[in-house]
């Protein structure tokens, strides 16, 4: 009640400055959720078959982004593009296996400039990529990251007691062990499994734990505000959950994808197949159909996974609530990029389709924010570091490295406010370069050759009004269109061609 | 014939001419065949010209169990098409030509039935002296949809199901002696209904065709012993223990004196022979079998004798076997479809089995036998008889060519109409390609349905050349997928079964298949315990002018290719990905769309009047050739 007068002041003000006003008094915090592989499959995104009563509940709370794409869908490239505020195109960090601080070693990451600011600033599960040779970045953090595992199981017969491709990937052995055979020569672990256990059986349910623990050792210091950062791994492979979470759901309600072909007229650079996914048992290599069994197999995997990961969320959440920090914390959750699930006959990541651009996005302010409310902006990843500076009201943050991102706070003080018109992401495939421009009823993207410019760039179109699932690339349809949508393009710095690699 | 001496006469004198025009006049009240000539000016195949009302569909229609004494009822008829409220007509509207089906060019007619038409069909008939002392059976190939049929104004029965042949024992309608009057009347829901119609759509448009309705195989006639004759033969070919199993069925539960003396014999000479009993499975040694397979098609002659408890020679039917089996196998670490016990990969054509001239009918024996052998010289060792069930001489010529055939069941699936009309933009009853939820068929469609899925097994469980079925397509109508498959493997353990092509699939059956229409082909998954295949890919449409069915509709292909070094290179390139599938991702077996255009859907290796082969047979040979390499 104390703050009710200031309150109500600043919304007749619509001053923008409402926490860092009130930071003086009560400390504003920021948590931030980084949810691994997360495609909007939410109740609250309007998914019927997903069981998420903790996001939902989240999402009550505040500004869900129902247009909000990531700039690059891979994992350790999108994390780069949230934690730099740069988007691959700025920073030719493409690829994996290198470390940001190798091109731009005086960056100031997103909570790197939370802790200059003041705050005390922490991580646990996942948050940068560690893995596929990259590391951990210090330098982003008050005390040392909680480091937990991706790739996990429980039962013995899905790994037969071996070290498996992407477990060695992702815990960077080939950093420590020159003597391991090539990756490919190494065994695939299981690509689900459903054992009957404790939800700390998994990383995610530990990281659950740690963020618990240090909500209360923080809460001790109220005056101190805080950046954490809480990374879950689920949804990402393998799909290894209790099975009381694929319990949750009904194998014959499982939704299946509607259009599992190619779109008609795409190149064969905007394909994508096998994969990541074929890294795991059982799954097929080199195969582009799947039977239904498998099919459903595995986005049920998807869906248990997903339900999981929400309910460690929740533990978090309803930590925070507990300690009555709710009031003073800034909370988002994002996924890193979305995922095919088996739409287009596409399965994981890697393409610049929508349905592995198109990521859950969700901003809560208490007192700024209104609960409940969403809006139809078009959001990047690259938007969220100058949106949280600004919300606390800290400067709009100045690199050294390019910060692409356009700041929200607009939007979320009022959401029928637009700062901009589209979406820019991209992504590397077959010696090109796909750009795309997403707009509300649109996708365009442009492949340019990246070694030789004589090569004509290709060019694709999707109608999402009319053609949501993308059957057609309607480029060679509507040149005009195509010609608008690269004037919005052609307005952006020329994308860094050359991989970093 | 008359006609032919009319023609000759007319030749000789201007008076005689006068004078036998006057005749001919007066005789075409009693002599049709002066009237009938194909309807329309749609293109046509070089064998409609040959048609003529007396020599249309001249033979044997039941090959693999013939009897000596039959006689043929096709020709013209009299037909009316009335509304199915009204009663028989007392007189008909014109001639047509049987078993040309009422909305084809070579019926004569080239009409239209709707759903809630009937059609009338009358014909007089006579049965020989020596058939006195005989019974008379007269038999339908098919008719689509629900015949009833009438002698000499009684009642006589009625069948339901467009592929089936249905017999009925016409003995006590028979007037004793002169002309018998044979009527036939016929109602097609066609696709309005839900009985197993295939492609048969109105209105026809992309890959639906026009409808067929009535009568559309040959009619005929047979005499048999009063006292008991053989009713079917069933045949189960062993070659791990070189015998075939043979059940002798009988007209009638008989006592055991009655025996059936069974001769089998290859290329003239006999290799086994016995006396067994009848309704009893007996087993026949075939000693050093020669297989049949598409290199080799040896086929057997069986002879069965069913002789009565006097000693008496009372029926004899000539049949025939092959000695073949087909089987899964594990083939590379693939689950993998063997022939002989051996892997070896099918490579065939979906084959629709549509005449511009004759719609279901082709328009002769020959005409039917030209699409087999093109499809075989180009190197194809198996066809997919699509959504469509063939005369039994078709079945023939793939026995005796040595042509491996998935037979499809006729989809049943009704065209939901839009705000109550049926548009081109209708959708047919299916279910989703992925996914897909059995629909819910309603139990007396559903019996209906697998009532026809029966007899089509039943009717051609003999036949050498059949290895696979496929109950279910691309979701039209699938229903109880499951159980029908595990239904269609009980009633033929001794085949494949491919449960749902290309479509909303269940891990049931012996096959995964999937259907890709993209130019890079796509590889289905081998691991799903079954062999995999492509059950459809290719598609690739050359439209050929003055071979176009409808010149002004949308003539289409899943690709359109405008010159023959296109087509080719498009097919060459697919081929090869299929190649490479096959070499290195477990791929059993591969059907290229299509044999032959089809109305405005034109990816045929064929133009759909036959006249224009688009792939030089030779080149596709041998092309085709590296797929059979051991």
């Amino acid at each position: 009640m104390k703050y009710l007068p200031i309150v109500l002041f600043h919304l007749i003000l619509g001053c923008s400055t409402l926490f860092a006003q009130e930071s003086k008094s009560k400390k504003t915090n920021i948590l931030i959720f980084l949810v691994d592989d997360l495609k909007p499959t939410l109740g609250v995104y309007g998914d019927k078959t997903a069981q998420s009563p903790n996001i939902d509940k989240l999402a009550a709370k505040g500004m869900l982004f129902t247009n909000a794409y990531c700039n690059q869908a891979v994992c350790g490239p999108s994390r780069i593009n949230l934690l730099l505020g740069s988007r691959s195109t700025s920073t030719g960090l493409y690829k994996f296996g290198k470390e940001f601080r190798d091109d731009f070693p005086n960056a100031v990451t997103l909570p790197q400039y939370f802790k200059n600011a003041g705050y005390q600033v922490e991580s646990m599960g996942k948050v940068f990529h560690i893995g596929h040779g990259t590391t951990d970045d210090e330098a982003s953090w008050s005390i040392p990251h909680f480091k937990e595992k991706v790739i996990e199981y429980i039962l013995p017969e899905s790994t037969n007691r071996k070290l498996t491709r992407e477990e060695a990937f992702f815990e960077n052995t080939y950093l420590y062990f020159n003597d391991l055979p090539s990756n490919s020569k190494l065994p695939r672990g299981a690509a689900w499994e459903a054992p009957n256990v404790l939800d700390e059986a998994y990383a995610d349910g530990r990281v659950a734990r740690h963020a618990i623990d240090r909500l209360r050792e923080l809460k001790k210091n109220p005056s101190h505000p805080f950046f954490m950062a809480v990374g879950f791994a689920r949804p990402h492979l393998p799909f290894s959950v209790p099975k009381k979470y694929w319990d949750l759901y009904d194998p014959k309600n499982i939704p299946m994808p509607s259009y599992v072909d190619e779109p008609e007229g795409a190149p064969k650079i905007a394909i994508k197949r096998g994969g990541e996914i074929d890294q795991f048992n059982p799954i097929p290599t080199d195969q582009d159909i799947y039977t239904d069994t498998l099919t459903r197999k595995l986005i049920h995997g998807y869906y248990a996974s997903m339900s999981y990961m929400d309910a460690q969320l929740g533990r978090v959440m309803e930590e925070l609530e507990r300690l009555k920090m709710l009031e003073n914390t800034i909370i988002v959750l994002w996924g890193d990029h979305g995922w095919h699930l088996g739409d287009h006959g596409i399965w994981t990541k890697h393409t610049n389709f929508e349905q592995a651009t198109h990521i859950p996005l969700l901003f809560v302010a208490p007192g700024l924010i209104k609960p409940g409310t969403s809006s139809t902006q078009l959001a990047e990843t690259v938007d969220i570091y100058p949106t949280l500076a600004e919300l606390v009201g800290l400067p709009r943050p100045t690199g050294p490295q390019p910060i692409d991102g356009t700041s929200l706070f607009p939007v979320l003080k009022n959401s029928k406010a637009q700062v901009r018109n589209h979406a820019y992401h991209s992504y590397p495939r077959g010696g090109y370069l796909g750009e795309a421009i997403r707009t509300q009823q649109y996708r365009m993207v442009r492949w340019t050759h990246m070694k030789d410019s004589s090569i004509k760039p290709i060019y694709e179109l999707y109608d999402y009004q009319y053609d949501y699932d993308e059957t057609k690339n309607l480029s060679a349809h509507y040149p005009e269109k195509v010609k608008e949508l690269e004037t919005i393009l052609n307005q952006y710095p020329k994308a860094k061609l050359t991989p970093r690699n | 014939m008359k006609n032919t001496f009319f023609v000759k006469k007319q030749r000789k004198s201007i008076l005689k001419l006068f004078l036998i025009v006057s005749i001919s006049f007066l005789f075409n009240q009693v002599t049709f065949s002066q009237n009938w000539k194909p309807a329309g000016e749609k293109i046509k195949t070089r064998w409609a010209k040959n048609v003529t009302p007396d020599n249309v569909w001249q033979e044997y229609p039941r090959p693999q169990f013939e009897r000596a004494e039959w006689i043929n009822l096709n020709g013209l008829w009299e037909y009316s098409v009335l509304k199915t409220s009204q009663a028989q007509p007392k007189k008909f509207q014109g001639k047509i030509l049987v078993p040309f089906c009422v909305e084809s060019s070579l019926s004569g007619v080239m009409g239209e039935v709707k759903g809630d038409d009937r059609i009338w069909y009358k014909r007089q008939f006579e049965i020989p002296a020596n058939w006195n002392q005989k019974n008379v059976i007269l038999n339908f190939e098919a008719v689509d949809y629900a015949a009833t049929i009438y002698v000499n104004g009684a009642l006589v029965g009625f069948h339901k199901g467009a592929y089936d042949r249905f017999s009925f024992d016409i003995t006590p309608y028979l007037n004793p002696k002169g002309s018998q009057e044979l009527i036939v009347s016929v109602v097609d829901p066609s696709s309005a209904g839900v009985q197993p119609r295939g492609k048969q759509q109105m209105p026809q448009e992309g890959i639906w065709y026009t409808p067929v309705s009535g009568i559309w195989q040959t009619v005929w006639m047979e005499a048999v012993s009063k006292e008991a004759f053989l009713r079917e033969v069933k045949m189960e070919p062993d070659i791990n223990k070189k015998a075939i199993s043979v059940i002798p069925m009988l007209s009638e539960p008989l006592r055991p004196e009655y025996k059936v003396k069974a001769v089998v014999s290859f290329k003239g000479n006999v290799v086994a022979q016995t006396v067994i009993p009848a309704d009893v499975k007996s087993v026949i040694e075939i000693s050093n079998p020669q297989l049949w397979s598409p290199d080799a098609p040896y086929l057997y002659d069986l002879n069965l004798t069913l002789i009565n408890a006097k000693g008496e020679v009372i029926d004899t039917v000539a049949s025939y076997f092959g000695m073949r089996k087909i089987n899964l196998g594990e083939f590379n670490g693939y689950k993998y479809i063997f022939l002989n016990n051996q892997p070896l990969f099918q490579y065939g054509t979906l084959d629709q089995g549509w005449w511009p001239d004759g719609l279901y009918t082709p328009p002769s024996d020959e005409a039917m036998k030209y699409d087999i052998e093109i499809t075989k010289k180009m190197g194809f060792n198996m066809i997919r008889k699509h959504v469509k069930i063939e005369p039994d001489r078709w079945y023939y010529h793939c026995d005796k060519m040595g042509l491996m055939v998935w037979q499809d069941m006729p989809s049943g699936m009704v065209v939901i109409p839009e705000n109550g009309q049926i548009k081109a933009s209708s959708r047919v009853q299916k279910v989703p390609r992925i996914g897909g939820t059995d629909l819910n068929q309603r139990s007396e469609d559903a019996a209906q349905f697998e009532s026809e899925l029966r007899r089509m097994i039943d009717i051609h469980y003999n036949s050498p050349s059949i290895v696979v079925w496929v109950p279910f397509n691309e979701g039209w109508g699938q229903y109880a997928t499951r159980r029908i498959a595990n239904m269609v493997k009980e009633l033929d353990p001794t085949r494949l079964v491919n449960a749902a092509s290309g479509w909303a699939d269940y891990p049931c059956g012996d096959i995964y298949d999937i259907h890709s229409y993209s130019a890079k082909v796509l590889i289905p998954q081998t691991s799903s315990g079954r062999a995999s295949v492509l059950g459809e890919y290719g598609g690739l449409g050359y439209p050929i002018d003055g071979h176009l069915w409808d010149s002004k509709m949308r003539n289409w292909g899943y690709g359109t290719y405008h010159s023959e070094k296109d087509l080719m290179n498009a097919y060459k390139s697919q081929f090869e990905q299929i190649v490479d599938i096959k070499n290195t991702k477990g791929l059993s077996a591969a059907v290229f769309t299509q044999t032959t255009d089809v109305e405005g859907e034109v990816n045929g290796l064929m133009t759909y009047d036959r006249e224009v082969i688009k792939f030089p047979i030779e080149k596709m040979k041998e092309m085709h050739s590296v797929l059979f390499k051991k």
